[in-house]
């Protein structure tokens, strides 16, 4: 069906490959997944196949691409459209019309299909991902999963044969994200569509897969089933299993049936001998807050309308040193909470005191010195010609010395791995290196307060351990929005559940993320039945687990 | 996360309701406002400009969309002081002299407000009214999509056609980015209220590059997303929904092209021509030219009430 021989591409101006000899064959009806670190070649290698590499980005190629016979390179991108569709990450960035079903016709239109024949095809691809109520919403009524659905929709419409997907739950909360990758699922079962999906948050989807292909620096590193993993594969892999096959990879001799557990229920069947014998009794610390306020919020209600109130009595205090995850499904108020706390907007009822004070009391200066914000889209933050410049911003508008600024700018730039772009142009960087050049120029100021939205979105699983033990060693207290449970886990020792502007939990990790139904992390929920054999219930990481487990 | 829009914010695209003219055909919406845009620039005279504004005012009125509307309005209510100042400066026209400034500006000499000038200003306010508000009217009402499938009938060619109405639809887009990267920068200590003019400037241009990176991202991502649902790939295209013209959506048409026909009619007769200078013409010359901004002014009202009549009449 699709077959890569000896394909390599160069992007323009670029002297070393993307893509560098790849030959792989993938038969019809295949679910595959794709992962890889950021920047290792996973989307060049997913648009290579509908002819958006070469044709769209330009650049060099050798070797070829054959989708059913057609040789990808020589065949316009539109031309292709008729075998290939193609749903891509951002919601935002793909719908082209104001209203569901026309937005379905869109791609039918472009080939010319007959008024009769999109009529049923709309039908039909409403029904294939369940969204037949939404057919007269306009795209502005959605929600992010709706659009995704509706993006995957559209694609099926013309009746493609191959449907590729760039991390197309990257902008979604858990639950959204879940009930997409169940519609992808079913659609490749009862359809037999060939599925390539591109995904670096591997626990969701990797059971659902026939056939993993591992992408780095333009090599694939891996290809075959993810159950046929080993541990010597795995080792130098910049990508995050899922928990449950990180801690399995550490038992292979011992694990009861051979292939590697990739969901909570297969682990616990295959790991169930070490887990039923635990080495070490262990109970696990729960950091207390300390006892010195640093923001305190009482009775805050906010609105942006003056009528539905976004947040509704909203009362907590963050304290000196608290490492807090805020979690919530998108909407929930989480960008609205934290922006409050630095004066950006203003709460239409109660009292938010920073340090003592009320934040309109602060001069503008002094309030970046208490709390820094780092918001999800780095491209706001860049403003500056260099990375250089763009780092000393908040410095120099802090009037610090000189040889300080230059001191503390190269530090933080080597400790982000970005010293050698200091002379580049922020906004020519890659996404993962223009985050870490916006977190860099937030973070070189040292506020009391750090906040950070969503930073670890897009990021693969080394830059998120490097970025949760910068924050653990350096940032005095910091807040961090996230959707990820596993990265809460890792990071914070306090956890705030926000749900449709409620604080519905708050308190120490151990608490609030053990034993709960939503948000709790696979190992947690591994442990669970081996409780009584000696594993602390509220046991939350693979280190944990292994320090217990041995 | 998506912004909930502010309240105070301008709407200028399309929200979708149900009235006589968000429901009316797409062809009948373009040469409504065809007939405006065209009266509107044949006349300067106070008197049909100011029938001509009826119309849209009166359209925002029964299409349910006035408070949106009357906010684009008040932005021509701000811009009178500077298209009289603006006028006073350099247009030293007219015998009626009101009053006279009491000292003298250099360059310029001795300033007057003439009753000319004066007339002159606030008639060409009236006819930005009128342009801004029936394109106001016509982007609140009418979904782009709906646009699009009518001028694609009218022969244009629908990659160009298509690009720009998906321009009009980031429009908003484009607005809450910006707001974004105002509060990424004020985070980062970049105070907008404070500093001398030239600085305010400044940081305002600093504004200009995130904003544009962001704006070039998303366009290559939509890009991208258009060519692999085949956009292009047949030098014709089908519709889902075809936008057809009933004989009452003719009937009407021809109603919304009747006050143009009057007045090109009116030009061609030399009536309706209004001077301001050197000394402002009267209001109204003759009878008949009375019962010529009579004839307008019913032409123009006349279409309300059939659109009332065929909306009865669909609704049954």
């Amino acid at each position: 069906m699709i077959e890569f021989k000896d394909f390599s591409f160069y992007y323009p101006n670029c002297k070393i490959p993307s893509l560098d000899k790849i030959n792989v064959i993938i038969e019809e009806g295949e679910f595959l997944v794709i992962t890889g670190p950021s920047g290792g070649g996973k989307s060049t290698f997913l648009r290579s196949i509908n002819g958006l590499i070469p044709n769209f980005y330009g650049g060099k190629i050798s070797g070829e691409v054959l989708v059913k016979g057609k040789n990808v390179s020589k065949t316009p991108t539109n031309q292709m459209s008729e075998i290939v569709g193609m749903v891509f990450q951002d919601p935002e960035n793909q719908l082209v019309s104001n209203q569901v079903e026309r937005e379905i016709a869109f791609g039918m239109e472009n080939l010319c299909f007959s008024k009769e024949i999109m009529k049923k095809r709309i039908e039909e691809s409403l029904d294939a991902v369940n969204i037949s109520r939404l057919r007269d919403k306009t795209i502005q009524e959605l929600s992010g999963g709706e659009k995704q659905k509706v993006a995957i929709a559209s694609a099926l419409a013309t009746h493609p044969e191959v449907l590729l997907l760039d991390e197309p739950t990257s902008e979604l909360d858990p639950g959204s994200a879940e009930s997409v990758l169940n519609v992808i699922e079913k659609i490749n079962d009862e359809l037999g569509l060939t599925i390539i999906l591109v995904e670096h948050r591997l626990e969701r989807v990797i059971h659902h897969v026939d056939r993993m292909l591992m992408i780095d620096s333009g090599k694939i590193l891996y290809d075959g089933s993810p159950r046929k993993l080993k541990s010597n594969n795995v080792k130098d892999w910049k990508v995050g299993m899922p928990p449950v096959t990180r801690l399995a990879l550490n038992f292979e001799k011992e694990m009861v049936n051979n292939g590697m557990p990739l969901t909570v229920k297969e682990a616990r069947l295959s790991l169930k001998e070490v887990l039923t014998t635990p080495k070490n009794k262990i109970t696990w610390e729960k950091k207390e807050s300390s006892k010195r306020v640093t923001l305190s919020m009482d009775k805050v209600f906010f609105s942006y309308d003056g009528e539905k109130d976004v947040l509704k009595d909203i009362s907590f205090n963050v304290f000196e040193g608290d490492m807090i995850a805020l979690m919530g499904k998108n909407a929930s108020g989480k960008t609205t909470l934290v922006k409050l706390m630095n004066g950006l907007i203003k709460p239409r009822k109660g009292k938010i005191l920073l340090f003592g004070k009320k934040i309109s009391d602060y001069s503008l200066e002094e309030l970046i010195q208490k709390v820094g914000i780092v918001f999800q889209d780095p491209n706001l933050h860049l403003f500056n010609d260099t990375v250089q410049k763009e780092v000393e911003f908040v410095l120099r508008n802090l009037k610090v010395d000189e040889n300080l600024i230059k001191k503390k700018t190269e530090e933080i730039l080597k400790y982000f791995k970005i010293y050698q772009y200091k002379d580049s142009y922020p906004h020519d960087l890659s996404g993962g290196e223009r985050q870490r050049v916006a977190l860099a120029s937030v973070l070189v100021s040292d506020p009391e307060i750090l906040i950070l939205d969503e930073p670890t979105r897009g990021m693969d699983y080394y830059l998120k351990r490097e970025l949760i033990s910068y924050l653990r060693e350096k940032a005095k207290t910091a807040i961090m929005i996230t959707h990820d449970i596993e990265t809460a886990a890792e990071f914070s020792d306090r956890v705030i559940l926000l749900s449709e502007g409620n604080i519905i939990s708050d308190g120490n990790k151990r608490d609030v993320l053990s034993k709960a139904l939503l948000f709790s992390p696979q190992i947690n929920r591994l442990i669970q039945p081996y409780v009584k054999f000696g594993i602390p219930d509220d046991t939350l990481t693979v280190e944990e687990a292994l320090e217990v487990i041995g | 996360m998506a912004k909930p829009s502010k309240d105070n914010m301008l709407k200028l695209t399309y929200i979708r309701k149900k009235s006589v003219f968000h429901n009316a055909s797409p062809f009948l919406k373009i040469t409504w406002i065809l007939s405006i845009l065209m009266i509107s620039v044949i006349f300067e005279h106070p008197i049909i400009l100011f029938i001509i504004f009826l119309s849209p005012l009166l359209m925002a009125a029964i299409s349910k969309i006035f408070n949106e509307w009357s906010k684009v309005m008040k932005l021509v209510v701000y811009f009178v002081p500077f298209v009289i100042l603006f006028n006073l400066i350099v247009n030293a026209n007219g015998e009626t002299v009101l009053w006279q400034l009491p000292f003298k500006i250099p360059i310029f000499g001795i300033l007057n407000i003439t009753l000319e000038e004066l007339m002159f200003s606030l008639t060409m306010c009236i006819r930005l009214a009128v342009i801004l508000g029936a394109f106001a009217v016509l982007n609140l009402t009418t979904d782009p999509d709906d646009l699009l499938s009518a001028i694609t009938k009218l022969k244009l060619p629908y990659r160009s056609v298509v690009v720009t109405s998906l321009s009009t639809k980031f429009v908003p887009v484009l607005f809450s980015d910006l707001n974004n990267i105002q509060e990424a920068q004020r985070s980062r200590g970049v105070d907008f209220s404070k500093g001398k003019l030239k600085e305010r400037i400044k940081k305002y241009g600093a504004m200009y590059f995130p904003l544009l990176s962001k704006s070039l991202d998303r366009s290559v991502q939509i890009a991208e997303a258009m060519e692999t649902r085949g956009f292009g790939r047949y030098s014709k295209r089908s519709f889902y929904k075809d936008v057809k013209i009933s004989i009452s959506d003719a009937f009407l048409i021809v109603v919304s092209i009747a006050p143009l026909i009057v007045s090109l009619y009116m030009a061609s007769q030399g009536i309706g021509i209004f001077k301001f200078y050197q000394r402002i013409d009267p209001l109204i010359k003759s009878n008949t030219e009375a019962y010529f901004f009579a004839t307008i002014l019913f032409l123009q009202i006349i279409l309300l009430p059939l659109l009332k009549i065929k909306g009865l009449m669909t609704y049954d």
